[in-house]
């Protein structure tokens, strides 16, 4: 049960919540961090009044919030949050790589940095 | 007074798949927009940023800028939303990824 789950290989954190904000699990940098919990959910609440005809009313499935060296990834799916706090300096949990890709998304970079975007393509 | 502004603006909305762009103030007032972008999202992307800054409060002190001043990205589909702040201006970009026309 303590096992930490592992979401992404380069993580530092994660936490997972129920929609009314109520913490499930969480580990690493964001364990027991009630109070980043509570960032979120706000910034979830406010992220429902952005632009009706840009992001219509709950469209936003996901967020990340980019620091440099680390950024946070928020998923929302089947009435849970998922955050996970991730490094770009590739340490963590023996994944350390000379890879030049940052993203769990990469299965279509090969190695070759495109760009900082993290376009999820379809 | 506003033509720098208006300038950075211009520069921003000719990136690619950038569809609108605009900047406010510390108070969530819009400085100025350009491309298809309402104007009052200014006060809400103010708040959003204020709400981010209290994820790190350590990070705000950082040396690095990218620590200092993070970057939120909203997604939704192939549309999405940027806001950075910068100081005491904020900045939020539209941006719509258009792929090629598939038949559908």
């Amino acid at each position: 049960m303590d096992k930490e789950k592992i979401i992404a290989p380069n993580q530092i954190g994660y936490l997972i919540m129920k929609d009314d904000g109520g913490v499930l699990d969480s580990g690493g940098d964001l364990k027991n961090d009630v109070r980043s919990a509570n960032v979120i959910m706000g910034l979830l609440n406010l992220t429902e009044s952005i632009d009706e005809d840009f992001m219509p009313n709950s469209s936003c499935e996901r967020i990340t919030i980019d620091y440099g060296q680390h950024y946070y990834s928020i998923c929302m799916s089947n009435r849970r949050i998922y955050v996970v706090k991730l490094s770009k300096t590739h340490t963590q949990n023996g994944a350390t790589s000379s890879s030049s890709s940052s993203t769990s998304y990469n299965d279509a970079a090969e190695g070759n940095n495109i760009g900082s975007s993290s376009t999820v393509m379809a | 007074m506003e033509t720098q502004l208006e300038k950075v603006l211009s520069d921003i909305v000719t990136q690619q798949d950038t569809v609108g762009a605009l900047l406010a103030n510390r108070q969530g007032l819009c400085l100025g927009a350009k491309g298809d972008i309402n104007p009052n999202v200014s006060g809400i992307g103010m708040a959003i940023s204020d709400q981010v800054a209290a994820l790190e409060p350590k990070s705000a002190v950082s040396t690095q800028p990218e620590a200092r001043h993070p970057t939120i990205c909203l997604y939704s589909g192939n549309r999405r939303c940027v806001i950075q702040r910068n100081g005491e201006i904020t900045g939020i970009i539209y941006k719509q990824h258009t792929a090629a026309p598939a038949s559908d």
